[in-house]
């Protein structure tokens, strides 16, 4: 292997190796097409080196290292060769969902797209009509698009090796950020190896494993564990789409059973539909016993999730020691901390009235407790417990943010300086300096790290990141009665983090007719645009929702008065587990 | 097999299926109330379409619920979806 930087091999100096050594072995399968019987397609590494230097040498001719390039693929094949070829050509991929139907998810692309300054996007020949359209919309910044699977873009051998060093930048990775203000997280060739590293350090993955996974590419887990991850360590990986989980929850673990697969992860709620969704019949006709590590990460990990997920598919040979409980944030690559392969989740009864206080302690046999579950062990990573509001480092036991500092902590946001500075280079009071502030509460306890919330305000449903703000602006433009009035939006906990939006509404001679069918258009209307359940809205005379004299919306007081019943709202329109929660006088919280 | 959709039918069973997402009873999801307005999210629509693709034998798009947004128009475009396939097949 010629290349300019012989000391660092990096992810393509393994693909080329990987190509060379084992041509014929299968980098990734995709299961095509969204019906019961989804038709396997497959690449070899051979074949993944020779699209990838093909779409690279046209790459090169229309780029320059460090640019971004967009990648408007769905999961699939396309989308795995076009992202081997940006890092081949030296330039950034930018995974993004493809603009479909939605106007919330065109505008959050063309966001992104302008954000990362692309000139060049690729796409392939089903989804072109789709991106075509999304190009003529008013908001979409132009980009040069190219179509990577009907001919070779360019030959092969015209690709030359940029020569990757280690501290290039390798990918941006947006999944922070607002539609408004979307923040793409700068990951360089050095933080991926060192992640991937970590990551299979802290989980005991080899090459001699196999992985497989439906999480989208543009979500930092989908794109690390079922794609990067394989394919550095040199082994096959099966995909599927979103989509096709979601519609057939059996499909993912049928994959896992028929393909061996040692690797597999999901966010939380996916075990659950797992749980709810499988028949007894397809419970017995799965082998899951050869599945090592289902990392369980993005969202809040739930104790009885776990426990009905073991329970349920014990008959098809899972075990409780598969679960791999883990925490991590695009931010530092990907992971932090998680359970090793062989080692069962650590769940622990704390005391629920120390935590309330930010303290961890074991609860007694019989007292009032909160079941936690670890996050694992943390990697080559220096983490700290930090109180958020001094500075002061908090010892073990203590609930403070988490403040990491290491290799795989990335650069920071693109094109964000002070964002960065604030958030990734922050200095423990009296002590060292240099942290990322995760913006988790969290503490450390017998070596593993335990998450217990969140300060930032973002609401993070279904393992996705929602912002309070786009949520408020949008409300607010539903109903000429909302105009010029002020809107809060935050989580509270219920089965899952439910969102309540309060709104306040002009004139008071509104019958309770006229205020419910506002409040329907709230619920209807959010939910169509978010693709998220907003099951609450709560609506109130003007002037209730609470502003600091600096007019910031303090939302955290308006969620404690909500959760307490204190607000004097017009009219409330509630979940059934939210108003059973919050609002039955014998509930019991 | 029969191709012809059992409207009445349909409707208890997707009505069902949808109490069952939103942990409530059938009778308070009123046939011509919106499903996003009562709080069936991204989620449980594209999960609810493949349980109806499974059990009427139909491919339906993701999207779905938000092109049908109640549960009679979902019944009335199982209908016709039903009557296309018949009318497609011998």
């Amino acid at each position: 292997m010629s290349s300019s930087s012989p000391e660092f091999e990096g992810l393509v100096g393994r693909l080329r190796r990987h190509a060379s050594e084992n041509p014929d072995r299968v980098a990734a399968l995709f299961m095509r097409g969204e019906s019961q019987e989804p038709t396997p397609v497959q690449l070899n590494y051979a074949e993944l080196d020779r699209t990838a230097r093909s779409t690279a040498a046209w790459l090169q001719r229309r780029t320059s290292p460090g640019d971004r390039v967009l990648l408007l693929h769905p999961q699939g094949l396309d989308l795995v060769t076009s992202f081997a070829a940006c890092l081949y050509a030296g330039v950034a991929p930018v995974v993004v969902p493809v603009p479909g139907g939605h106007a919330h998810q065109a505008a959050r692309t063309a966001g992104i797209a302008a954000d990362c300054g692309a000139a060049v996007a690729l796409t392939d020949s089903g989804t072109y009509l789709e991106v075509a359209a999304w190009l003529e919309l008013p908001g979409t910044p132009p980009l040069e698009c190219a179509v990577t699977d009907i001919d070779e873009l360019a030959p092969p051998e015209e690709w030359t090796d940029p020569g990757i060093g280690p501290e290039q930048l390798a990918f941006l990775q947006y999944t922070s950020g607002s539609t408004s203000d979307p923040r793409g997280v700068v990951v360089t060739h050095a933080n991926l190896e060192h992640n991937i590293t970590l990551l299979c350090e802290i989980f005991g993955w080899t090459p001699e494993m196999r992985f497989c996974g439906w999480v989208p590419m543009f979500h930092d887990m989908g794109l690390i564990i079922t794609v990067l991850v394989p394919l550095y360590l040199g082994t096959t990986t099966v995909l599927m789409t979103a989509t096709s989980f979601l519609k057939r929850p059996y499909l993912w673990l049928e994959l896992i059973d028929r393909y061996d697969v040692q690797v597999s992860c999901a966010p939380n709620f996916a075990y659950d539909l797992c749980v709810r969704r499988l028949t007894d019949e397809q419970v017995d006709s799965l082998d899951l016993s050869r599945w090592v590590c289902a990392v369980n990460g993005a969202e809040p990990i739930d104790a009885a999730t776990l426990d009905r997920f073991t329970k349920r598919f014990a008959p098809s040979g899972f075990r409780n020691e598969t679960f791999a409980p883990a925490y991590g944030m695009a931010e530092t690559t990907l992971g932090v901390s998680g359970t090793a392969v062989g080692v069962a989740p650590v769940l622990r009864r704390v005391d629920s009235a120390a935590l309330e206080r930010n303290v961890l302690v074991p609860a007694a046999a019989d007292g009032e407790s909160v079941t936690l579950v670890g996050c694992g062990r943390v990697g080559s990573l220096d983490v700290r417990i930090v109180a958020p509001d001094t500075g002061v480092e908090l010892p073990e036991g203590r609930i403070g943010e988490i403040w990491v500092r290491g290799d795989s902590v990335t650069g920071g946001y693109w094109q964000r300086p002070e964002l960065t500075e604030t958030l990734f280079r922050a200095d423990i009071t009296d002590g060292d300096r240099g942290f990322l502030r995760t913006g988790d509460l969290g503490a450390l306890f017998d070596g593993e790290l335990h998450i217990t919330g969140r300060i930032k305000e973002m609401l993070i449903i279904r393992g996705r990141n929602l912002y309070p703000h786009d949520i408020e602006r949008e409300a607010r433009a539903l109903d000429p009665r909302f105009e010029g009035r002020l809107t809060s939006v935050f989580a509270v906990p219920g089965q899952d983090d439910e969102i309540v939006v309060v709104q306040e509404v002009r004139g008071t001679a509104l019958d309770e007719e006229e205020l419910s069918g506002l409040a329907q258009l709230v619920r209807d209307e959010l939910g169509r645009s978010l693709g998220v359940r907003v099951s609450n809205v709560v609506l109130v005379r003007p002037g209730q929702v609470r502003r600091t004299t600096s007019g910031k919306l303090q939302r955290s007081l308006m969620r404690e008065l909500f959760m307490k019943d204190e607000l004097t709202p017009l009219h409330e329109e509630l979940g059934a587990d939210v108003r059973r929660r919050y609002r039955t006088l014998a509930g019991v919280r | 097999m029969s191709r012809s959709l059992d409207a009445a039918a349909a409707r208890e069973w997707l009505t069902a299926r949808i109490a069952d997402c939103l942990g409530t009873e059938p009778e308070r999801i009123a046939p011509d109330a919106s499903l996003i307005g009562l709080g069936i999210d991204s989620i449980h629509a594209i999960a609810l379409c493949g349980e109806l693709e499974d059990r009427f034998g139909v491919l339906l798009e993701p999207s779905l619920v938000w092109d049908h947004r109640t549960v009679d128009a979902i019944v009335a475009h199982l209908g016709t979806q039903l009557a296309a396939a018949t009318a497609g097949t011998r």
